[in-house]
């Protein structure tokens, strides 16, 4: 188990090397200088030659690279060209609106997708199956940003009972996380249906109807824990997903978080901002799915090695 | 642990004691039943008893509808696939629905066990198999986890697995496929039944694994003095285990009777065709001989002639004109053939 | 007379190497493993689950790297990595059989398709259409069957067409793996006559089953494996009729057969584990 959990620590790790380097080499592709953005048309080459000096961007650019990497497990990014604060300072304080926002967002998907597949699968072909097969499909054609938009027209303009922006209030969180979590609920349900269904058929549940067990145990015992597995895998991969790709939604409701300012600071070609979020968000994705690697472990005895 | 009868050494007489139709009230007995899956008839006018303590087979190969017969005893079938009609169902006496909801409390678990061909698909993988027995006496005989664990150990050792009492906290990935399929017997006899149904229990299983798990069965059959109804499509299983036979092609029973005269003299052409396929390991000259064609499919109908006519070499144009109905024969014997005298005298096709 | 296959102390381990693991776990999956089978001769292969009788066969086709020994086919030595030029005549001579009948055939093609595309490896002067006529005669079906697809085909017709695919390329030796434990048996007798016209036309077999009676009507020869290694050899008659090892006697009293009513059950009681509450043991 120790050698297990080692080995996945350091595939963690090397993961995490990568997408700095990578992201390190991206980000000196992209076109556009980020002393030209800093310094505004009307700088002198004099101005910009200093600006550049003072940034290290003079430096050959393998020499930027390794100093980077050592500092990026240092977590010093250094400063933000635009903002002038330390990079990680600025995305510490996203990062905690983006995990706040993440984190309810999924147990709003678990809390309902879960139950809502497990009765879909029971009642499989009758109307609640229909119903909510058909609802997720157009759920799943909904644009987000548009969805975002009517959320906000119906609940905060027209009821005004929910904010629509920003992060002032804690009911603030809802309208976003709502709008975020819909389609993945209507994944989520189809999956958890399918595998529900499957065990279902399976001659686990025929043995255990021969048994004699209610079919309450059969599903609360046996069913859900099977039928979760698969689920739990795709799971680990949208939370992740959920971190980077929640871009929109926060621009939509203002909501202060990783996505909103990666997309700021790329405009600026803010190298420190950008290199710090996409170091935290392929951090946060790594440790997600080394969460839900030992989930799946305890949940299979199949996976645990003697 | 309510086992009856305890642990006697067995001889190899009481396996063949005769049954007596005629003397006891069956215990179970299916009286007509059909199932049909949409419009497909897949199982027509099946009708037989099972008597208390003994073991009978029920014999057929794939698609003849075995299994769905023993599913629907249990009220095991998909009602949203298939439709059980026309049945009468007694289980000592009493009537039964083949509704799975209308059965009585406790027939499935208590009064019958049903075990299936592999058990690897058939244990919950996530739960340690003693947890999966002791919910037997946790949900039938309202024992809190403690207590039932211990019964499930004892259970473990009544189908001889060794070291039971260190076994139960091990998931069923942990054991071997024979070993998988005593877990399962373990279950289904938790609570000593009086009926074990086993679909073809030994046929994922390594022939010397198949002879022990047969062994074990018909232990625990004079044990808890419980009738078996063993599915298999292998005639040796059969004559080596078997009180009784019932062979089933194409959804109907063809024949059936006692197992020596069965296999020995069966009178239906089917019957002897099949024994006639197997490989005798006792007797390598004699050729197998295979029944020529395929076995029908379940869309092809066969209601106004013998399901078997295709295959058949004693067939005569009655065969094709009219289906044979089942004959009542001395000694509690039945068959499904018109020509079974010319066959029995051995008048060849 | 030259063996059509001919296999030389052949061994081959299964790694399970971890990062955790306490070093490499090799399981010895064929240990030693010497058998010859000669044209127009069966030479059946016996064994319980992990015997190593299916390893045997896929390392003969090369789907197991990294065994040591040597197989030689019609008496020249193969070499797995060699190219596909130099191996052409090894894998089109030696065709294999699987237990699934519709896994060799692909379910989205037509038989044609199927056959066509078999035939195309193994240049002929026949024109095609014949060709095919012939293949499907000699497997016991008909032209009937050219345009449909597997899927409209019962289990012991789909393993007919499987034989036909592998017969296209006009192979010298068969392997079969368990090619009639997933038919019924009144089909398998029809699959086994098949094999025994198949034989008698030159063919060679070997031929893997968990099933001795089978063997004792096709097999030339049995090899009986346990943990593998080939623990007898002899003429099939022979060696059912007086096995000489102790392995080959259990597995022969543990067939099912039509003989001596009850001693199946008389002999697995004896074998069965005691009880620890009849041992006294405390649980």
């Amino acid at each position: 188990m120790i050698g297990y959990v080692g080995s996945r620590l350091f595939n963690a790790a090397a993961t995490l090397v990568a997408a700095v380097i990578a992201t390190f080499i991206m980000i000196r592709i992209a076109p556009g200088d980020p002393v030209l953005v800093l310094l505004g048309d009307l700088a002198t080459p004099d101005q910009i030659a200093a600006a550049r000096i003072e940034y290290g961007l003079d430096r050959p650019i393998y020499e930027q690279l390794l100093i980077y990497l050592g500092k990026a497990f240092t977590l010093d990014f250094g400063n933000s060209i635009i903002q002038g604060r330390p990079a990680v300072d600025i995305v510490a304080q996203r990062m905690l609106a983006t995990l706040t926002l993440g984190a309810f967002t999924f147990a709003l998907v678990i809390a309902a997708a879960l139950p809502l597949g497990l009765l879909a699968a029971l009642y499989h072909d009758r109307w609640f199956d229909k119903a909510t097969s058909n609802t997720s499909l157009v759920v799943l054609g909904i644009p987000d940003f548009w969805l975002g938009l009517v959320f906000i027209l119906v609940f905060a303009r027209w009821m005004q009972i929910l904010p629509s922006s920003g992060w002032s209030s804690p009911s603030s969180i809802v309208l976003p996380a709502v709008t975020l979590a819909l389609p993945l609920i209507a994944v989520n349900m189809q999956l958890m249906r399918n595998e529900a269904i499957g065990v279902l058929n399976s001659n686990m549940v025929k043995i255990l109807r021969a048994k004699g067990m209610p079919t309450s145990r059969i599903v609360s015992h046996h069913v859900l824990r099977n039928a979760l597995l698969p689920v739990l895998t795709v799971g680990g991969v949208q939370f992740g997903h959920l971190l980077g790709g929640a871009v929109i939604v926060e621009t939509v409701f203002g909501w202060p978080g990783l996505g909103k300012e990666l997309i700021s600071a790329i405009g600026y070609r803010d190298y420190a901002v950008v290199q710090a979020c996409i170091f935290i968000m392929t951090f946060l994705v790594v440790a997600v799915n080394f969460a839900v690697d030992f989930g799946y472990r305890l949940i299979d005895p199949r996976l645990r090695r003697v | 642990m309510a086992i009856r009868g305890g642990t006697q050494p067995l001889t190899g007489t009481e396996m063949n004691r005769p049954a007596d139709p005629a003397a006891a009230r069956p215990l179970l007995s299916v009286r007509d039943l059909s199932i049909r899956a949409g419009s497909l008839e897949l199982v027509r006018g099946v009708s037989f008893d099972l008597q208390p303590g003994t073991m009978t087979a029920l014999v057929g190969e794939s698609g003849s509808g075995k299994s769905l017969t023993a599913q629907a005893i249990l009220g095991l079938l998909d009602r949203e696939v298939y439709t059980v009609a026309g049945a009468d169902l007694r289980f000592q006496g009493g009537r039964l629905g083949f509704d799975g909801n209308r059965l009585p409390k406790g027939f499935r678990g208590q009064l019958t066990g049903y075990v299936l061909q592999d058990p690897t698909s058939a244990l919950d993988p996530t739960m340690t198999v003693g947890r999966q027995i002791a919910e037997m006496f946790v949900v039938h005989r309202r024992m809190d986890m403690r207590s039932a664990l211990k019964e499930a150990a004892k259970m473990l050792d009544f189908v001889r697995i060794p070291n039971a009492a260190s076994r139960i906290g091990d998931y069923p990935h942990q054991f071997s496929g024979g070993m998988k399929q005593r877990v399962l017997i373990a279950m289904a006899v938790a609570l000593s039944p009086r009926l074990l149904i086993a679909d073809e229990p030994t046929t994922a299983l390594d022939v010397t694994v198949q002879a022990e798990i047969l062994a074990l069965i018909d232990d625990l059959r004079v044990q808890l003095d419980m009738a078996v109804l063993i599915i298999t499509h292998d005639f040796g299983v059969v004559y080596q285990c078997a009180d009784r036979v019932m062979v089933m092609y194409a959804g109907k029973l063809v024949e059936g009777g006692e197992t020596l005269q069965i296999t020995q003299n069966g009178r239906h052409p089917y019957t002897r065709g099949l024994i006639a396929s197997i490989p005798d390991l006792d007797d390598l000259d004699r050729p197998v001989v295979a029944i020529p064609g395929q076995p029908p499919r379940p869309e092809s109908s066969w209601i106004d002639s013998c399901a078997f006519h295709p295959r058949c070499a004693w067939k005569a144009d009655r065969c094709i004109a009219e289906a044979p109905a089942m004959e009542q024969l001395d000694g509690g014997d039945i068959v499904r053939c018109f020509e079974w005298p010319r066959v029995v005298a051995g008048a060849g096709p | 007379m030259t063996a059509a296959l001919e296999i030389e102390r052949l061994n081959f381990a299964y790694s399970s190497s971890g990062l955790i693991s306490s070093g490499a776990v090799a399981l010895k999956a064929l240990d030693n493993v010497s058998l010859s089978v000669e044209p127009g001769r069966v030479l059946g292969i016996v064994g319980e689950s992990g015997s190593g009788k299916s390893t045997l066969l896929r390392t003969i086709v090369g789907l197991n790297r990294g065994y040591s020994g040597t197989i030689r086919y019609r008496g020249q030595t193969v070499d797995h990595a060699a190219g596909n030029a130099r191996m052409a005549p090894f894998r089109a001579g030696v065709q294999m059989i699987f237990q699934d009948p519709g896994g060799s055939l692909n379910p989205f093609r037509t038989i044609r398709q199927t056959l066509t595309a078999a035939l195309a490896r193994a240049p002929s002067a026949a024109p095609e259409r014949d060709r095919l006529g012939v293949l499907l005669e000699q497997v016991g079906m008909n032209a009937s069957a050219l345009d449909r697809r597997p899927c409209e085909f019962s289990g012991g017709q789909l393993q007919r067409l499987a034989i036909a695919r592998a017969l296209a390329c006009d192979p010298t030796v068969f392997l079969c793996d368990e090619p009639t434990s997933a038919l019924d048996v009144s089909i398998q007798a029809q699959i086994l006559d098949l094999f025994a016209k198949l034989k008698n036309d030159g063919r060679a077999f070997i031929f893997v089953t968990h099933n001795l009676g089978v063997l004792g009507q096709i097999a030339d020869t049995i090899a009986v494996m346990f943990r593998g290694r080939v623990v007898e050899v002899g003429p099939a008659r022979r060696l059912i009729a007086e096995p000489k090892e102790a392995y080959t006697a259990a597995l022969i009293a543990a067939s099912p057969r039509l003989k001596h009513r009850g001693v199946l059950l008389e002999n697995a009681r004896a074998r069965l584990v005691p009880r620890a509450s009849a041992t006294g043991s405390v649980l």
